[in-house]
Order: structure tokens, then sequence, then C-alpha cells
């Protein structure tokens, strides 16, 4: 049977000593735990997760800095862009490999001139 | 210092509402109050945050799991009462925050979801209660209802008549949808605080909140047998 004590005044309600709740041991936690559990009331992470830290990534040192605009026809434009895609490359590195065959042809003409 | 958990595993039943009236009531009296806002939005801290939080209120952010206990441990050092605000889900918080409890509210509207819902909060104060030292006093709150009860739905008088035959306790003051309860968390403060011109039957607000608060030290008061 309960039994119903005076309304308490608000501010100054206090408890019996034996209203207070002892902390818990670990048997009796693990034991609520798995009771909880059963009615569906399981652990999870917490969904407040901190920030993850920023991996530093160190900046990229540019090498195709110039800015250069060049009129060609269409279907070299055409040809130079599938070029760089097919070997997947950059557009100054496949700039850099033409000049590089356009002047070893050049010394192997001028050598077969010679 | 005792502690009031409020808790449903459905969320919207309006549990922070019910914290957050009984903190303030409970504040206004002079009384030193600890907030534990374990829901992780931290509504209670929001509201916080906006102008006209009393002195003696004091909001603590917890959702770890493992730590809630020493964190009501440690608050109920420090205040007058500590009052949970659990997260709207079935979670091990509950069960824990339910081992360190002086009372347990399960706020709960006059639907068929809702009282399926607190079925099982019950279910869960009432495991949690033998595994403690002593006992676990709860009630059910009926939040969010009409504010007479002559307009009360007949889906909600079936809920109340099953609580009773369950012989589940039940707060004896209904907290009504008010716009003034909804109004704290936009203007921040007390209803005490709360001006006539920024929401409407503020007197009435006020005096439900009071009502409800007595009836819950009411509960708080009885003794039940270990």
């Amino acid at each position: 049977m309960t039994e119903k004590a005076a309304r308490p005044g608000m501010a100054n309600f206090s408890m019996d000593d034996d209203d207070e709740i002892p902390i818990p041991t670990p048997e009796q936690r693990q034991a609520a735990k798995l009771g909880g559990e059963r009615l569906g009331f399981k652990s999870e992470p917490v969904t407040v997760a901190p920030a993850a830290p920023k991996r530093a990534v160190a900046a990229r040192d540019a090498t195709y800095t110039a800015n250069f605009h060049i009129r060609t026809t269409p279907e070299d434009r055409v040809r130079y862009d599938d070029f760089a895609y097919r070997h997947r490359m950059k557009k100054g590195q496949a700039m850099t490999l033409l000049l590089e065959l356009a002047e070893e042809a050049e010394a192997a003409r001028r050598a077969k001139g010679n | 210092m005792p502690v009031i958990t409020l808790l449903s595993p459905k969320g919207g039943v309006g549990k922070t509402t019910t914290a957050l009236l009984l903190a303030t009531e409970l504040s206004a009296q002079g009384a030193e109050v600890i907030l534990i806002d374990a829901d992780p939005n931290f509504p209670l801290s929001k509201w916080a945050a906006l102008p006209g939080k009393p002195d003696n209120i004091e909001v603590i952010e917890e959702v770890d799991e493992e730590t809630i206990i020493d964190t009501i441990g440690d608050a109920r050092k420090r205040a007058q009462y500590v009052i949970v605000d659990l997260e709207g889900r079935a979670s091990g918080r509950v069960t824990n925050a339910l081992l360190v409890s002086n009372l347990a509210l399960i706020p709960m509207q006059g639907s068929a979801l809702d009282s399926n819902e607190a079925a099982r909060a019950f279910k869960n104060v009432r495991q949690v209660s033998k595994h403690r030292d002593k006992p676990l006093k709860f009630a059910a709150v009926l939040a969010k209802t009409q504010a007479s009860s002559r307009l009360w739905p007949r889906e909600l008088k079936q809920i109340i008549a099953g609580m009773e035959q369950a012989g589940i306790p039940m707060i004896g003051t209904a907290l009504a949808d008010r716009g003034a309860f909804r109004a704290l968390f936009s203007f921040g403060g007390t209803l005490a605080t709360m001006k006539d011109k920024d929401v409407g039957s503020l007197a009435t607000a006020r005096a439900n909140a009071s009502a409800f608060t007595l009836d819950v030290l009411q509960i708080l008061n009885e003794k039940v047998p270990a």
C-alpha cells in the first residue's frame, strides 16, 4: 500500500535518507542492461561524434603554370585532347612530349642532311 | 537530491517540454535545478542559449551511456533537483539513467502508437527496478492533450482506463498542448517571465504547469514499500 505524505513545498523539498539511490554495482548494471536489451533498449554508439581531425595535405607544387592560348583547327584540338586523355596525361605534359618529339625529328633530319 | 527522469522510446511526445516546465517551475520557487540534456539534439541547451535562463538552472549535456550514471551522481550533490531529459528512443542510456533515478516519468499522447511505446518504457522501468536496491517510482504523464478533458478523444480515455487497470500510476494534471509551452523554446526564459503580448492564455498555462509540478512532487514524496 502506498503511503501518501503531506504535499511538499517546491523549493524546500527534502528527501529522507532512505530515499537516496545508491550507485548501482557492476552486477546490477549488467543485469539491468541485459533486461533492457531484451526490451529493445540496446547500447548504441553515441551519435554525436567528434569531428574527425582533418588530414594535413601538403600543397602540391604546380608544374604547368604558364597560361597558353593557341588557335588551331577543330580536328587538331580534338586529336590533342584525345591524345592527352588516352595517355591520362596533363595537357602541359602532352605539350612537353609533342615538343620533345618534334625536336628529336628535327635533330634526326639535321643529322640526315649532314 | 531527487532525480526525475523523462523517458519514452518514441520521440515528440513531450519529454523535453515536460522537463523544462518542471525545471522552470521549481526554479521559480527558488530551487537549484540541474537539467541533464541527454538528447543528442540538445534541445535544452538550445533553450539555455536563449535569453532569460534563470541563474538557478544549470543545463548539462550528457549523451554517453557509460558516464551518465556519474554525471547524474555528481549533479545530485550540487542541486536540489536533477531532471534528466532522455532522447526519444530505446537505448542503453535510458536503462543506466533509470538505475539512479528517484522517479521516472513517461509522457504520452492519446494514440495507440504512443501507448504501445509507453508500455515498453514501463516494462523497462519495472525490470530496472528489480535490479536496484530500492524500487523505482514511476508515472505516466498525459502530454499535449486538449485543454479541456471533456474534449479528449475516446481513444485517449480508453488508454487511461487501460493504464488504471494495469495499475500504472498517472500524474493527475495533464499538460495541455499550449502555445505558451512551445514558445519557451522560441523566446527562451520561463512562463513567469513571458509576457501576455507574446502568447495567449498565459495565466492558464502557468496554472497548468504549476499544478502539474505539485502533482509530480506529490508522487515523489510518496513512500513505496521496498
